[in-house]
């Protein structure tokens, strides 16, 4: 073991410079803060593995910068008149990364995977309206795709598959685009537990580069796929170099060891942007933030204390100095990139006054400390909030000083991810700040938060409304754009009155690349950006 | 070999034994006390108790902990330590995988160390008082009062930063990982981090280890003989000066291993430290075991072999 020490030595006299040995403009490496865990999208949970299987696999359509969906592997597809039938053109020559052809049968294994109970898998509740879809995941005795009398997926012939539904939706096509899913091989896939297949290491796509390498907790290698159907990227090889500390990364990225990462130190993004080398590129996102409660607990039920909630804190100011200004403050469930936004909801202003008003309207009186108190009781709870998210941690500490000042008392509890999620749907909380993820169509995460059916679920903090129950019902059973916007338009209007949460902003995704790399697209999705890769290329400018 | 060290050394190994069930007995314990669950990490975004309910079943994480333990110690006798509930590789592979990067990185650091450690700590004893013995305490002060994480991200920004000279993480670069000046220069850093703190207490001990033998009878019996100052230091004062020492490094080792989880991260060094630390945030039940049964029965291990080193050392220290 002296040996590295003395070349160590030898090499510090002989003099030390930087070397290059990767091919400028053609070998893109991307930092990451952690590793992928599974690189088979029918499985795949995490951030990290929907980044990077994202350029391995592709889906049947895929999302346009304003949200549309285009095609990718089908071709075209028709919607039968009662909204019910979905069939899909399969692009023909596609192949697999092992040279086998791609076809209907692989896009129907995809989905009955999914819809398979042995299979753990985050996107079964996105096919909810499948034909089928409760007899096929019954947690007892589910049926097998034959065993139904309809087949909610169909393959007509090698390049023509259709989907059945058992209602209209709005959001199905939505649902098919990647990272959440990605088509898998049968060939390789039929009859081995997807959950633990080698696959899930070694996997093969149709998508524009193709896995060379993954060594744990380093660094995952790409190629570029020459027959791909999209055309060869322009890029040779993608490296994900798996960096956790945020400063090592930037300073990665200052020294040339990477030409992309995400999520810098928002304080760092003003001093990057004066980088001559460097680019700043932002997205817009569909995760949110907000600052919620029980709201079955007193006294959040009543509508005065939510609504001084929401007029004591002053979210513009924790988005420029929390979020330096790189997110768009939240008026509901919907971001200001969707379609479902309406625009005339306005949030309720900062105005510790009125707060304080609307507090004293509830019944609450000052206290010898200082602290509101109605009925001996003082206005006093916990705010639990996931310690790892920084820019979270800071928004809360700002909430608990802006509660102070009206008189409310909060305890923050940060807890580490595992906990804080499993006290979340256990409904074991007071108060809580929590940056939630979304899906870009508003059905999915709209219903289960909102919908008084899934207080198992998502609807963790108990929230009840019929109206805005009938609004989600609505807008889910129908497949016409138009009707979904009304009914997504009349919910968001009645949240806002109804306050059930502080609804604080959408961070938007920072990203910075080497100048000269030019073809991002920022689709505004959780890690968007990275479905563009196919087409980035170095232009040396 | 005599029968009293035969003797002292089967006792010692059937100890180390039983102090590894215990180990792993209160780590399993302990990790199901811990609140939360893998759950939550395995179904994401999108989780429900209801998918929660099916992940624990697959897992087996429904039945009694007891049950659970003894299926998982039954399988750890057979060699199998089961497979990471996050990626579903082999536990024993990930910690294959690592086992080298944390080697090459927490021995480099302990040879550096001893390297540099020993000859100040002879030079601090030797030139008592002097300015060689202020400046040795001083580096030394230095050394143990830096947080290793903070110590790494400043050698990064002095080394990579301001003088471009060394690249700031990673094991290795995409297509050179044979070429050995490369790996070097990626060594550089880290291997200093680590080493620089572990330096300052051996430093530390060597020194005033030393300067107690300096002072007993044999030294003095050595230079009234006549030989030179060179020769009583090294030669007859160093090795029984040593012992203390050695005990250190030994001792030392879980220091080491500690400190290189920090390390690791933030040189993005893909060692055994990182896949702890990932598994604990991930509640990975079967590589948090892993790995920790393999660190204790290192550290187990290592203090065995320093309490032989020291007969290797002094002949007179023997084990009746």
């Amino acid at each position: 073991m002296i040996h590295p020490i003395l070349i160590a030595l030898l090499a510090t006299s002989i003099g030390l410079t930087p070397t290059a040995s990767l091919a400028a403009g053609k070998d893109f490496v991307i930092g990451l803060s952690g590793d992928a865990t599974s690189l088979n999208p029918v499985v795949a949970t995490d951030g990290q593995s929907y980044i990077a299987e994202w350029p391995l696999f592709d889906s049947l359509v895929e999302l346009d910068q304003g949200l549309n969906v285009k095609p990718l592997l089908a071709e075209s597809w028709e919607v039968s008149r009662d909204g019910l039938t979905y069939t899909f053109k399969l692009k023909r020559g596609v192949k697999w990364h092992d040279g086998k052809p791609f076809t209907a049968r692989d896009v129907a294994f995809t989905f009955y995977s999914v819809l398979d109970p042995k299979v753990t898998t985050p996107h079964r509740a996105y096919f909810d309206a499948l034909a089928g879809f409760p007899e096929l995941t019954a947690k007892e005795n589910p049926k097998r795709p034959e065993e139904l009398a309809v087949r909610p997926i169909e393959v007509i012939d090698d390049h023509t598959v259709r989907f059945r539904l058992r209602y209209p939706s709005g959001s199905f096509l939505a649902v098919l685009v990647n990272p959440r899913a990605g088509i898998v091989p049968e060939h390789i896939l039929k009859g081995t537990d997807l959950n633990t297949a080698e696959f899930n290491r070694r996997p093969i796509g149709t998508g524009p580069f193709r896995l060379v390498e993954w060594r744990r907790g380093e660094r995952l290698v790409m190629e570029a796929n020459a027959e791909y159907h999209g055309g060869r990227p322009a890029l040779d090889h993608l490296i994900f170099r798996i960096i956790p500390d945020s400063v090592v990364l930037l300073q990665e990225l200052r020294a040339g060891g990477v030409d992309f990462i995400e999520n810098p130190p928002l304080t760092e993004v003003a001093r990057l942007k004066q980088t001559p080398n460097l680019k700043v590129l932002a997205a817009d996102n569909t995760s949110y933030t907000y600052f919620g409660w029980r709201q079955d607990l007193a006294p959040f039920t009543d509508v005065r204390v939510r609504r001084a909630l929401y007029h004591a804190i002053d979210v513009p100011s924790i988005v420029r100095e929390v979020l330096q200004g790189y997110a768009a403050v939240a008026t509901g469930q919907f971001p200001p990139s969707s379609w479902a936004f309406d625009p005339s909801v306005k949030p309720y202003a900062y105005d510790p006054a009125r707060a304080k008003a609307l507090l004293a309207e509830a019944g609450f009186k000052p206290g010898p400390d200082g602290v509101l108190a109605k009925d001996g009781k003082r206005f006093s709870f916990s705010v639990r909030h996931d310690q790892a998210n920084q820019s979270v941690k800071d928004t809360a500490v700002i909430i608990q000083e802006y509660l102070k000042r009206v008189g409310v008392e909060v305890q923050l509890e940060p807890l580490d991810w595992p906990t804080f999620v499993k006290k979340l749907f256990a409904s074991e909380f007071e108060g809580i700040v929590v940056g939630w993820t979304n899906h870009h169509d508003p059905d999915p995460f709209a219903y289960t938060i909102w919908h008084s059916s899934q207080w198992k679920g998502r609807n963790f903090a108990h929230y009840k409304n019929a109206r805005v129950d009938e609004a989600l019902e609505a807008a889910r059973r129908t497949g016409v754009t138009a009707e979904r916007k009304k009914h997504y338009a009349e919910l968001s209007k009645l949240l806002m009155e109804d306050a059930p949460y502080v609804f604080l902003y959408f961070p938007q995704q920072v990203y910075v690349t080497r100048a000269g790399y030019e073809g991002f697209v920022p689709i505004p999705t959780f890690a968007g950006i990275y479905q563009s890769l196919k087409s980035v290329r170095w232009t040396g400018r | 070999m005599e029968p009293g060290l035969r003797t002292y050394i089967l006792k010692r190994v059937g100890f180390a034994v039983l102090m590894l069930v215990g180990v792993s007995i209160i780590l399993f314990t302990i990790m199901r006390l811990a609140p939360g669950g893998p759950e939550a990490v395995l179904i994401g975004g999108e989780f429900s108790q209801e998918a929660a309910a099916q992940i624990r079943q697959r897992l087996g994480l429904d039945r009694p902990i007891a049950l659970q333990y003894l299926g998982w110690a039954g399988a750890a006798l057979r060699g199998d330590l089961g497979r990471s509930f996050k990626t579903g590789d082999p536990v024993a592979a990930l910690i294959r995988d690592r086992l080298g990067p944390t080697i090459q990185l927490t021995f480099g650091a302990l040879a550096l160390a001893l390297a540099v450690a020993v000859p100040l700590g002879v030079l601090a004893a030797v030139r008592r008082g002097t300015i060689w013995d202020t400046l040795g305490s001083a580096v030394a002060l230095f050394g143990v009062s830096f947080p290793s994480f903070w110590l790494g991200i400043m050698l990064i920004l002095l080394f990579s930063e301001v003088f471009h000279l060394l690249p700031p993480s990673g094991l290795s670069e995409y297509g050179r990982e044979g070429d050995l000046t490369a790996r070097v220069r990626h060594a550089i850093l880290p291997t200093l981090t680590l080493g620089l703190i572990q330096m300052a207490s051996f430093m530390r001990f060597t020194r005033s280890s030393l300067l107690e033998v300096l002072r007993q009878d044999y030294v003095r019996t050595a230079r009234a003989k006549g030989l030179g100052g060179g020769q009583v230091v090294w030669r007859h004062a160093l090795r029984n000066a040593l012992i203390p020492v050695v005990t250190v490094v030994g001792l030392s080792l879980p220091t080491l291993v500690g400190g290189a989880v920090l390390t690791e991260t933030v040189f993005a060094w893909p060692g055994i430290g990182r896949l702890a630390v990932g598994a604990v945030f991930e509640r990975d039940y079967p590589v948090i075991m892993g790995v920790n049964l393999m660190v204790a029965a290192v550290v187990i291990t290592a203090n065995l072999i320093t309490d032989l080193a020291y007969c290797v050392i002094d002949p007179r220290i023997s084990y009746q």
